[in-house]
């Protein structure tokens, strides 16, 4: 009889026990992230989908120095250089990027590349919505990593 | 556009091109004549040039961009020279380059709207002893004002052009009792140029006696005892390096006098030339005659033209008297004189460059060994030089080499005409004897310090040398005391400076001058240089700390690894302001700007 | 004397080394693994000793020593890599990098840069240069050569390299001082020169790039393929840079091959044809009068049809073909087996540009007298007869001024035009057009009808000839038949060895003639008419073989010979100057071209099959002077097929196959069967150039037997390669190729 009270009472301190943390948490402010409802938090230093810059007077920082192509480990980055021309005009140096393509089905967001760019021009987003059906929709040209131009590129 | 040269031009064009063992030697001497007919050096004259002397145009192009006195662009019609550097800064040029560039006015080398005309600071004319001065064309104006260059330009103006300097000033026709005349016994004679004159006066007779009682080896071995060392700066003993020259060899020999003076502070071999030029002569014969060379060329900075066409008289005088060309004085020996104008390049006092300039080309040197007493102009045995050198053999064959040796100190033999300028009351040539004191040299012989300034520091041989403090000037001037008191005599070039001289700006005003003058052959000197002058010219309007330091390690990391002497000579001068002046350096630092600029007797201001 | 052999002992960082005596020290140095880094110090220039990278210790003198500038002394202590040494590089560099924008990542030369090396190896990591640095805007100087002042470090080498290596002169020096700065030759600050690159390849730093190459790519991105270069004679090997099956330059920075890392402007850049728009990618096919796209089906249907037909109707010999001078080997061998077995005719011919028959016969199986590219470097002396080596052999024209400047050798030149050769030549000859032979005559001692000054020159030649130990004889087209014969019978007199280059045209000139796609001659310059030996190759093919020697090049566009013309890689209304009209060529009904692009001819033609150009096939080239080399395929055909390829699939389609499978196993047939084709394969298969030396005696009556007109040079300059020259777009931008022929 004292071993089923016992027992009683011990599962009234472990209930307690147990619901005095949902009751505290119940308090505590939320954690969780409705996504896909409402937009995600992310660390400053979280590594998601490249961006490439450019610079104040709109112009594409990248020069097509090939630098965060040799460095990364999977090879995941394409590039085509070009001249610039006093025509068309695309970054600040003598050379621009015609063609700068991230296969985002090998990246391992590593974040060398953005270490080797001796331009800033590279730097991880914070975009990661990546899932696709088609495995070719994974290379993401330059047009899409791009940032947006503040201004008018100077022609 | 056909090229319009004149009928004298063509002649001249004609007489050069025949001149010399190779065509393209006549190639600056061409152009420069060119240049003060048309102007400048066009397009066509090059591709005129380059026909007539069988080079490909860009030959031409390279030798025209690298001397200074050529010119891609017309100037005016006045082209007015300023002669910023150690010697004439100490005297105040820089108020007369400001007032000249604000008559002027619009940037140096540009013709005035007017087109009469144009302006350029210019490195040592070799008018130190007559500082500051000024070179108009081809004209000197010396101890000038900012007033009496104001006169000049307006008289210039109206077409009235004023006499310039006859010679050199500074040059004593009335000997100071300190002086032992030998080289420049005869400055002063009436008509001293003319060869009755130096015939009066023992002329030709050394040259006699070395052709008629002499052998090759004696005249080299008299040379030797004389103790003769190098006037040129490096003071290497004449004999030894006439020795050098290999006696069985089927090529031609040649003899050079190196009369490219262009080290700032030293103007000695203008007034040998210009009022002693048969002396210099008979030096090159008997040198000919020592190693058997029978052809001798004498290269004249391209600024000296009045002084090249005074040696051209002369020669051509010893010519028609047969002291040269043919079996001379009836010995059989046969010597030919080629007077040759450089054309503005302190480089090219270096032996190897004016070997190389005088063959047409840029004045790069050349790597020795081979050395030119074996591999010399046009690739044979060759003697060079100096004027000096060369103008004190005759009288060392005359009277003996001992007696010259005796009028000096043991191994630096004979005596020296030493340029005493900046601040002395009397700034002048003076021959004394190898081994005389620097503080007599200063306080007897120039006359002591100006407005009675005491003096901070000497340079005893030409910019390229370390400076001396107040403390060293009981140093004798000769080669080896020099040497152990840590810097050089050099060539012969005093520059004096009192108290209230700025070290900084000396050591800037240096720096500009190798900058601009390094051929930018090697990396050390190309790149060494033209970085000190923009430290130097940032520090002295305010640097920082740690530019004290690295003025004198980048000196160093020139020095000694440079492929010729000038990046040492840039190097050398540098590190021993640096160290010997640190303070001042420091004050620069502290005030952050110059402390002689506040003093109305600062060099410059 | 013999001591003056031995070697010199020196010890280098506490090693005793030994080098030959007369070695440069950073030579010795380099010889035993110690890098000593240098700029302007480079192999074969004359020295400069202005970098002051070089600088090491030598005992028992003060200063440091420049090692490009002392030479090897015995006993000589020598340290490269203490502190003072260190000390000295670092400052050096730390110079050089005051004036050096910091823009690698922009720079084209960027990881294949010199400077960026040595900084990073000896450099300071830091700069201490505060100062304001001396810029000027980048200028163009032609259509191939820009020049970066700021980046230029002033080593000089692109001076001498234009200056004595190429003899050109069109780059110079200007300033002085930290403003020096390299200047082109034209007023208006231009280049005109012979455009060849060798000053941007030489450069160590990105101060001169080459247009094609500027801001494409990076060194690392690329393949690197050394093949054989498809243009002139002399087959220099160019390593070609490609990135995404396109060439993006050339160069030889691997000095390996027989050019070292000599490229002219063709075998640097002009392998821009292989991508030029035009160029054919599928089969073209006449109809209606118009040449429309089709099938490789339709197209070799079409031709095997009509080819069998005339066969049937008319008979085999109303059939020719005329072969190309551009083919490898093994399609030319196969072509004229293709034509002697399959078709049953002998009606082969090719544009010959070198009469190599008559050679080969002359030196009645001497086959010690050919010599080589690079014997050139080696002889006492060198006797040039016609032609213009710097526009059409300019490898040869390189090595001959090697000769003379690095060895001493002498130069003797006959020619009719004042070619620039002449200025290196000892004895220049100048006689009329044409009159080559009668020189030839001259030397021999007879007295042809020439200019009395001429002869008096050629008896100078002659006697200057006599008395020198080796003479390598270079003869271009001027010289045929009996001209060749008797000119190796003047060499024979001659008291040293005599050997011999005959200047062809084209990359594979000289196989063309070696494989037999002659008229008269089967591979290896067999006569036709010899019964057992068309016997052996008849055993060998399984095959009958005709005994008459078919038509040459000249008879087959003769109106009415011929029923059928095939043509393969070449464009005979252009080089034989023929009307341009099917009637030009003599009326054949069926006209057939395996071509890379549409030429006059191919325009003619019935059926057009795009052919794969060098640059896309495997096989091999054999060079002017009998060098055989390997095509290493660098990049992919896009809708051409191999000649090899094509003939294959018409064997087929006409029912007599040739078993071949790949150029490999027709190879093998040549290495086997082929006189003087006995080459191993080893050094083949490395890339190497490896010496044939076809030698069949038995044809010596014969060589005066080569009818006029068939031998000529078409006589390309530096800036034209035939058809293959027209559509490269590099060759096209120069200024100079619209010059009258440059002699710089």
């Amino acid at each position: 009889m004292a071993s089923i009270l016992r027992e009683m009472g011990e599962t009234a301190v472990t209930l307690a026990k147990g619901f005095s943390v949902t009751l505290r948490t119940l308090f505590r402010p939320t954690v969780t992230e409705n996504y896909p409802d409402e937009p995600v938090r992310f660390e400053a230093r979280y590594r998601g989908i490249h961006v490439l810059h450019r610079d104040e007077s709109g112009l594409e920082k990248c020069v097509a120095c090939f630098l965060c192509a040799a460095a990364c480990p999977v090879q995941c980055i394409y590039i085509e250089a070009d001249e610039n021309t006093a025509e068309r005009r695309i970054s600040a140096s003598e050379r621009y990027a015609k063609v700068y393509n991230i296969d985002y089905s090998r990246c391992i967001f590593c974040g060398y590349c953005v270490e080797a760019c001796p331009t800033d021009a590279i730097t991880h987003g914070h975009g990661f919505e990546l899932a696709t059906y088609n495995i070719a929709d994974m290379v993401y040209r330059k047009e899409q990593l791009l940032a947006q131009a503040l201004k008018p590129p100077r022609t | 556009m056909a090229l319009q040269l004149s009928p004298e031009l063509r002649q001249r064009f004609q007489q050069l091109k025949q001149r010399y063992p190779s065509l393209r030697s006549a190639l600056i001497p061409m152009l420069l004549y060119a240049q003060d007919e048309i102007g400048y050096v066009s397009d066509d004259l090059i591709s005129y040039l380059a026909e007539e002397l069988n080079l490909r145009r860009v030959q031409v192009e390279e030798t025209v961009l690298y001397y200074s006195m050529l010119r891609r662009k017309p100037a005016g019609r006045f082209h007015l020279q300023v002669c910023t550097n150690v010697a004439c800064l100490l005297r105040g040029a820089k108020p007369i380059l400001e007032h000249v560039r604000q008559r002027c006015g619009g940037p140096p080398k540009t013709p005035t709207p007017d087109g009469i005309f144009s302006f350029e600071e210019v490195e040592c004319l070799g008018a130190c002893t007559g500082a500051p001065a000024m070179q108009v064309n081809y004209d000197y104006y010396e101890n000038l004002t900012v007033p009496q260059v104001e006169q000049l330009m307006t008289q210039l103006r109206a077409g009235k052009k004023p006499a310039p300097v006859p010679h050199i000033s500074g040059v004593q026709f009335q000997p100071h009792p300190a002086e032992v005349r030998v080289i420049s016994r005869r400055f002063g004679l009436p008509d001293s140029t003319s060869l009755d004159t130096y015939l009066k006066h023992d002329g030709y007779q050394a040259l006699d006696k070395a052709l008629k009682q002499m052998t090759p080896e004696q005249i080299i071995e008299e040379v030797k005892r004389s103790n003769l060392r190098g006037r040129g700066g490096a003071g290497f003993p004449a004999g030894m390096k006439w020795s050098f020259v290999p006696k069985d060899t089927s090529k031609p020999k040649y003899i050079i006098a190196n009369a490219d003076e262009s080290e700032p502070g030293t103007c000695k071999d203008r007034p040998l030339m210009e009022l002693d030029p048969h002396q210099l002569i008979e030096g090159m014969l008997i040198a000919g005659r020592a190693v058997n060379a029978h052809q001798g060329f004498i290269y004249v900075r391209g600024e000296y033209r009045y002084v090249l066409e005074i040696l051209e008289r002369a020669v051509t005088e010893a010519y028609e008297r047969a002291y040269l060309g043919k079996n001379i004085l009836g010995s059989g020996f046969d010597f030919d004189l080629v007077v040759h104008t450089g054309a503005g390049a302190y480089e090219c006092g270096e032996e190897s460059a004016l070997m190389e300039s005088l063959e047409g080309k840029r004045g790069y040197p050349r790597i020795r060994p081979p050395f030119p007493a074996v591999v010399g102009l046009y690739g044979c045995p060759t003697v060079i030089n100096n004027v000096e050198t060369l103008s004190s053999v005759p009288s060392i064959i005359l009277k003996g080499g001992e007696w010259y040796a005796n009028l000096g100190t043991p191994k630096n033999g004979g005596t020296r005409l030493f340029c005493i300028s900046g601040h002395v009351n009397r700034p002048g040539l003076y021959e004394l004897p190898m081994g005389f004191p620097l503080r007599r040299m200063i306080e007897e012989v120039a006359g002591g310090m100006r407005n009675g300034k005491k003096c901070k520091a000497v340079i005893p041989g030409g910019s390229s040398v370390p400076v001396l403090t107040a403390d060293q000037l009981d140093t004798p001037m000769d080669f080896d005391s020099v040497a152990k008191a840590g810097s050089m005599l050099g060539s012969g070039g005093v520059m004096v400076m009192d108290e209230d001289t700025c070290m900084v700006e000396v050591a800037q005003r240096i720096m500009h001058f190798y900058a601009h003058e390094s051929c930018g052959w090697c990396i050390p000197c190309r790149e060494g240089t033209t970085w000190l002058r923009k430290m130097l010219d940032r520090f002295h309007a305010g640097g920082r700390v740690e530019d004290i330091r690295q003025i004198g390690e980048l000196a160093r990391n020139m020095l000694g690894k440079t492929f010729c002497p000038l990046g040492d000579a840039a190097a050398m001068p540098t590190i021993s302001i640096v160290d010997k002046f640190r303070d001042e350096f420091e004050e620069h630092l502290r005030s952050g700007e110059c402390p002689s600029a506040r003093s109305p007797a600062g060099v410059a201001h | 004397m013999g001591d003056e052999q031995k070697t010199v002992p020196l010890s280098v960082d506490g090693r005793s080394i030994e080098a030959p005596p007369g070695t440069l020290l950073i030579e010795a140095c380099k010889s035993v693994g110690i890098e000593v880094p240098s700029f302007c110090y480079y192999p074969g220039l004359s020295l400069q000793a202005a970098c002051r990278m070089c600088l090491v210790e030598i005992e028992k003198t003060p200063k440091l020593q420049t090692a490009c500038t002392v030479i090897v002394q015995p006993g000589m202590v020598v340290r490269t890599s203490t502190p003072q040494v260190h000390a000295a590089r670092k400052a050096m560099l730390e110079f050089l990098l005051t004036n050096h924008p910091l823009d690698c990542p922009v720079c084209d030369k960027g990881g294949e840069c010199e400077l960026q090396d040595m900084v990073f190896r000896y450099g300071a990591a830091e700069s201490r240069f505060a100062e304001e640095k001396e810029h000027q805007p980048e200028q163009r100087f032609s259509s191939v050569v820009y020049f970066d002042y700021p980046r230029c470090i002033l080593c000089f080498r692109c001076v001498r390299v234009c200056d004595e290596a190429m003899d050109v002169k069109a780059l110079g020096v200007g300033q002085r001082g930290v403003r020096s700065t390299i200047i082109p030759n034209r007023p208006d600050g231009t280049l005109e020169c012979e455009e060849c690159g060798m000053c941007i390849d030489i450069c160590p730093v990105g101060a001169l790039t080459s247009h094609q190459y500027r801001y494409k790519t990076r060194p690392w991105e690329m393949k690197y393929v050394g093949t054989p270069c498809a243009h002139c004679g002399d087959g220099c090997k160019t390593t070609l840079n490609i990135r995404n099956n396109q060439i993006l330059r050339g160069n030889n920075r691997d000095k390996t091959g027989i050019n070292g890392e000599f490229l002219c402007i063709k075998g640097r850049y002009g392998g821009d044809f292989v991508h030029h728009p035009e160029r054919l990618r599928q089969p073209l096919v006449r109809r209606h009068g118009r040449l429309e796209p089709a099938t490789w089906e339709e197209g070799l249907d079409l031709v095997a049809h009509r080819l069998k037909e005339i066969t049937v109707s008319a008979g085999p010999d109303r059939i020719g073909f005329l072969g190309s001078n551009r083919t490898t080997n093994e399609e030319n061998y196969l072509l004229q087996r293709f034509a002697r077995t399959v078709i049953g005719t002998n009606n082969i011919d090719h544009h010959r540009t070198a009469d190599y028959a008559a050679l080969v016969a002359a030196l009645g199986g001497d086959t010690t007298a050919f010599a080589a590219s690079g014997d050139l470097a080696r002889t006492a002396a060198i006797l040039l007869i016609g032609s213009d080596p710097t526009h059409n052999h300019p490898l040869l024209a390189y090595n001959i001024r090697a000769a003379g400047r690095l060895h001493d050798a002498r130069l003797y030149v006959i020619n009719a035009r004042e070619i620039k050769l002449r200025r290196q030549a000892d004895r220049f000859v100048q006689v009329p057009a044409g009159q080559e032979a009668a020189a030839v005559e001259a030397l021999l001692g007879a007295a042809p009808d020439l200019p009395p000054d001429a002869r008096q020159e050629l008896d100078k030649v002659r006697a200057a000839l006599e008395k020198e130990s080796d003479v390598i004889v270079l003869f271009g087209a001027e010289m045929w038949g009996r001209g060749v014969k008797r000119l190796v019978e003047f060499g024979q007199k001659l008291a040293g060895k005599t050997r011999y280059i005959a200047l062809g045209d084209y990359a594979n000139s000289r196989g063309a003639a070696d494989m037999g796609v002659l008229p008269d001659l089967l591979p290896g310059y067999g006569p036709l008419t010899d019964a057992t030996l068309r016997k052996k190759w008849e055993q060998l093919w399984n095959s009958s073989l005709p005994a008459t020697p078919g038509l040459n090049a000249r008879q087959m566009f003769e109106p009415g010979r011929l029923r059928g013309l095939y043509v393969v890689g070449a464009n005979p209304v252009k080089t034989f100057k023929l009307a341009h009209t099917r009637d030009g060529l003599g009326a054949p009904e069926l006209l057939v071209v395996q071509e890379l692009f549409l030429t006059e001819t191919a325009q003619l033609a019935d059926v057009v099959l795009p052919a794969a150009s060098a640059y896309e096939k495997d096989g091999t080239l054999t060079n002017t002077c009998g060098e055989l080399q390997r095509l290493r395929r660098p990049l992919e055909p896009v809708g051409a097929r191999s000649d090899f390829e094509i003939l294959r699939l018409l064997s087929y389609a006409l029912g007599k196959p040739i078993p071949w499978r790949t150029p490999e196993a027709a190879f093998e047939e040549i290495r086997q069967q082929v006189p003087g084709y006995q080459v191993s394969l080893a050094s083949l298969l490395v890339g190497e150039a490896t010496r044939t030396a076809p030698g069949d005696g038995r044809h010596a009556d014969k060589a005066a037997e080569t009818s006029p007109g068939l031998i000529f040079s078409s006589d390309d300059s530096l800036f034209t390669s035939g058809t293959l020259g027209r559509f490269s777009e590099m060759l096209n931008s120069v200024p100079e190729r619209k010059l009258p022929r440059s002699q710089l």
